[in-house]
């Protein structure tokens, strides 16, 4: 074999090495990459979905023989007082008789208002 | 010869890079993940001519509190210890609170900052099954309320006074003493009676 040809052939061997090596790499890195996103992605997910939750949090208020009392969906319940006192995730407290304060995360932010 | 070498020094180069890039992106992730999974509500409420201010955490992630935004532009610093799961946070301020930044008890230089939900008013429900009595404006003189009908009792005061009459299933009527207001009512529904003194009377409703 001549020493062109040797030349050639050894080229063409260090270029194929070296594409392996390429795509290895990129293969290394794109599993990595999806491996690192997921936890952050599972939190997009789980943050949306708590939003979401949140967004339909609301209190209700009814008189029982002991007084009114304060309940949300998720049957969480408290006297109704008058100073704000917490229910679940509302504060509540009872404006007069018949009528009570409230502020829940259903509802439009403070500075809407 | 050069070649192989050559052929080594990149990849060492481009294995750093790549290297270099993975942890950049973890250490961002991280803080996204972190910071996705702090879970605060904060909730106002006026009272009593300031603000009743109220932070839970809704997450497990602890959070400390450490600015309350205000309508007016300022801000006031706190530094709370960590809320953990459904732990709640109380504070009074002048001002209406817009806002409120909180950073992760784990990372304390994650943080994020939410909106304060505001408040309404909604009415006190009167199970279908009974009337809600309501007494106002009681002052020198007791009173007394007599009901019949559905239910029948009796009633002598001399302070304000909200009570259920229940169970009742039809209209019950109403005898007044002292009191004005309705003669009669249904289920359901709400009756107000104001106190009305006579004059001279200072004695209590079993003297009259």
């Amino acid at each position: 074999m001549s020493p062109k040809i040797r030349a050639r052939v050894g080229n063409r061997g260090i270029s194929s090495v070296f594409t392996a090596v390429i795509m290895a790499l990129t293969i290394a890195a794109v599993i990595a990459a999806i491996a690192v996103s997921w936890p952050m992605m599972k939190s997009n997910f789980d943050k949306s979905s708590w939003s979401g939750s949140m967004g339909l949090y609301k209190v209700g208020f009814t008189y029982t023989k002991s007084g009114a009392y304060a309940y949300t969906q998720n049957g969480v319940s408290a006297p109704l007082n008058g100073t704000p006192g917490f229910v679940g995730y509302c504060i509540a407290y009872q404006y007069n008789a018949t009528t009570a304060i409230y502020s829940c995360p259903s509802n439009q932010p403070s500075y809407q208002r | 010869m050069t070649e192989p070498i050559g052929l080594v020094i990149a990849m060492i180069i481009l294995t750093t890079a790549i290297g270099i890039g993975l942890y950049g992106y973890w250490t961002y992730t991280n803080h996204v993940t972190l910071q996705n999974y702090l879970w605060p509500i904060a909730e106002v409420v006026p009272y009593k001519g300031d603000y009743y201010l109220g932070v839970v955490n809704t997450g497990y992630e602890p959070f400390t509190i450490k600015q309350i935004y205000l309508s007016g532009g300022s801000t006031i610093s706190a530094n709370t210890k960590p809320l953990t799961h459904n732990q709640w946070w109380f504070t009074e301020t002048s001002q209406l609170p817009t806002a409120v930044k909180v950073c992760s008890a784990v990372e304390p230089g994650i943080c994020t900052v939410v909106p304060v939900h505001g408040w309404s008013m909604a009415e006190v429900g009167v199970p279908p099954d009974a009337i809600l009595v309501v007494v106002n404006g009681s002052g020198d003189c007791g009173w007394s309320l007599t009901w019949y009908g559905w239910s029948g009792g009796t009633i002598s005061y001399d302070k304000d006074i909200t009570f259920l009459i229940q169970p009742v299933y039809g209209d019950v009527h109403f005898i007044l003493n002292n009191l004005l207001g309705p003669s009669e009512a249904s289920p359901g529904s709400v009756v107000v009676f104001n106190v009305n003194c006579p004059s001279n009377n200072g004695l209590p409703p079993w003297l009259w």
